[in-house]
């Protein structure tokens, strides 16, 4: 059965606007009573996703969805892509504007932030753009918002 | 501990009156989001100078219970009423980090 099943556009270079998708997907959860452990790995990995999107991309979308025993997260892009998975996956790697900068992105520790969230990720990249697959097993413990 | 025994001399609650009643749970200093992300405990109060509506974003996803903005960095009015919405609360000192970190641990806030 599909608990949840919601998609969000991501703007390119919104500084405002960013972050609209991760605080949705953080609010539905609430409302479902995960346990404040399971939320905060959810919403700090789609935060990073989605502010890469924003900063690094030219704009994009988003879905969300609960499957069963997993919740899942897309992240899809127009490009320009990444040359260089490995060396994006890098701590401290980032290739950030001066403007992301001093809106206090670009630290490089997204990645490093979201592998530490999931149980699993994936990334297709090429020009054209990137895919970011995110899966976060659901556990008995996950369930009880008192944890 | 709640944000109101923080506002003495040098500091000035920006959110709402009665944003102040709020409780935390220790201090976290840092600019970088992602180590904010990272590190930042919920329910702390986060001292940055990142004066940005992506610093409310974070504070909020992560469940911080104030942000202090120091060195004179000033809240805007959307910044605040994000705030305000979400149940953060915001201050504003012309305090370094470092300063209000010594500060706290004077007057035993940490
Ligand atoms: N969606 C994307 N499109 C293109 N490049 C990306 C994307 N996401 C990440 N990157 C690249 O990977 C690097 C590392 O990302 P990350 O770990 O999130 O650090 P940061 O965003 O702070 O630079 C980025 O600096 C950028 O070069
Ligand atoms: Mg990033």
């Amino acid at each position: 059965m599909i608990a949840v099943d919601k998609r969000y556009d991501i703007i390119p270079n919104d500084f405002n606007f960013a972050g609209r998708a991760s605080s949705d997907i953080k609010r539905t959860l609430k409302s479902m009573h995960f346990s404040r452990e399971f939320i905060k790995r959810v919403s700090v990995a789609a935060y990073e996703a989605e502010i890469n999107i924003v900063i690094h991309s030219r704009g994009g979308k988003a879905a969300f969805k609960i499957c069963e025993d997993a919740l899942y997260l897309e992240f899809v892009d127009i490009g320009p892509g990444i040359p260089d998975i490995q060396l994006a996956l890098t701590p401290g790697y980032s290739t950030a504007s001066e403007e992301s900068r001093l809106n206090g992105f670009g630290a490089g520790m997204g990645f490093s932030n979201i592998l530490k969230s999931v149980d699993k990720m994936d990334i297709l990249s090429d020009p054209n753009g990137t895919v970011l697959k995110l899966k976060f097993n659901i556990t008995e413990a996950d369930r009880d918002e008192n944890r | 501990m709640k944000i109101a025994s923080i506002l003495q001399g040098d500091y000035r609650l920006v959110t709402h009156a009665g944003s102040e009643q709020a409780d935390y749970l220790g201090v976290y200093a840092g600019d970088l989001l992602s180590v904010v992300m990272k590190s930042a405990q919920p329910q702390n109060v986060l001292v940055t100078v990142m004066a940005n509506m992506n610093a409310v974003a974070v504070a909020s996803l992560i469940d911080l219970s104030a942000i202090i903005f120091c060195e004179g960095c000033r809240a805007t009015p959307e910044m605040v009423s994000r705030a305000d919405r979400e149940g953060i609360a915001l201050l504003e000192t012309s305090y370094k980090a470092v300063d209000v970190i010594v500060d706290f641990t004077r007057r035993g806030l940490l």
